[in-house]
């Protein structure tokens, strides 16, 4: 292993942070300063309609051109400040994402998953168990239905005596008559009503 | 054995030291995060109350909570960031931040 760190081994978190807070004040001030530049040059726009001398429309228009300039210059650093963040936060994310890698794989999870001859070792008695308790189940799953084959429903106490079969004889005719009685009402009400219409 | 009991528990000094020395730094990284929060007095509000809890912080030698106060660090420059910039989203990224921070701060505390 190489025994020197890289400067960027020796980068903290914290550099990033202040260097990305310092270029966003920057930036922040060239915004600014952008706002009042185009004050600025539309005072100045209005000063030079209004302005009859030549001269010094002349030099309105002069300070007016230097002004664009300026701003454009300011636009161009503003651009290159956002970019530079841009990269830090990118930077910053990378600081991140190697702690979080490298704190996932200190606990001791990530140890044991290492271990790739122990993990298939364990893996394969972790199959011989779910076989051996799934055998277990279609055993018992078996022997349930073996034994309900088995079984004969015991007819002294399921099956219809003579008794019950009088009992249902009854209910069906109760039923029967009373169908035909419902019939009865609906012809009786219609005649009566087709009656009274005549 | 004597020997290596003395040497785990200066060990165990030495973290308890060190996060001391990172609470510490936690507590007063919020100034900066006060002075660019002025003008927003909820906000400012919100970040007394905050280096208030984190002052009195216990510092510790269990690395689980260790994490969290990296976390918090973390989490204070982030807010660092966001509180520089001063546009429409940053409000609720500021927002968010806090709430995180003191989601880190509450579950660093149910730790010990």
């Amino acid at each position: 292993m190489w025994p020197f760190k890289s400067k960027y081994d020796k980068l903290t978190r914290e550099e990033v942070v202040s260097a990305i807070c310092k270029l966003e004040q920057e930036a922040q001030e060239i915004e600014d300063g952008l706002a009042t530049k185009q004050k600025q040059i539309d005072e100045l726009m209005a000063k030079g309609k209004a302005e009859k001398s030549k001269d010094v429309k002349l030099f309105y228009a002069k300070k007016i051109n230097a002004l664009k300039t300026e701003r454009e210059n300011s636009v161009q650093r503003a651009m290159y400040l956002m970019y530079n963040v841009q990269l830090l936060q990118k930077l910053k994310t990378a600081i991140d994402d190697n702690q979080f890698f490298k704190n996932t794989s200190n606990v001791s999870l990530g140890n044991l998953l290492a271990d790739q001859k122990g993990l298939a070792k364990f893996l394969n008695k972790t199959l011989g168990t779910r076989v051996a308790a799934e055998d277990v189940l279609t055993t018992a799953d078996e022997t349930f239905r073996a034994v309900e084959e088995a079984y004969e429903k015991n007819d002294t106490i399921y099956g219809m005596s003579s008794q019950d079969d009088a009992l249902l004889a009854m209910f069906e005719t109760e039923e029967q008559v009373e169908d035909e009685q419902a019939m009865f009402s609906e012809h009786a009400d219609k005649a009566h009503g087709s009656g009274e219409e005549e | 054995m004597a020997f290596f009991g003395l040497f785990g528990k200066k060990k165990g000094a030495a973290k308890t030291s060190e996060d001391r020395e990172l609470v510490s730094e936690n507590e007063r990284s919020v100034n900066a995060l006060i002075v660019l929060a002025d003008g927003d007095d909820v906000l400012v509000e919100k970040l007394k109350n905050l280096q208030e809890k984190l002052k009195y912080l216990i510092a510790t030698d269990d690395g689980k909570v260790i994490d969290f106060d990296k976390k918090i660090r973390n989490l204070i420059g982030d807010l660092r960031i966001a509180l520089t910039k001063a546009d429409g989203e940053t409000n609720k990224k500021v927002q968010n931040l806090l709430r995180d921070l003191e989601l880190t701060l509450a579950d660093r505390n149910a730790k010990l």
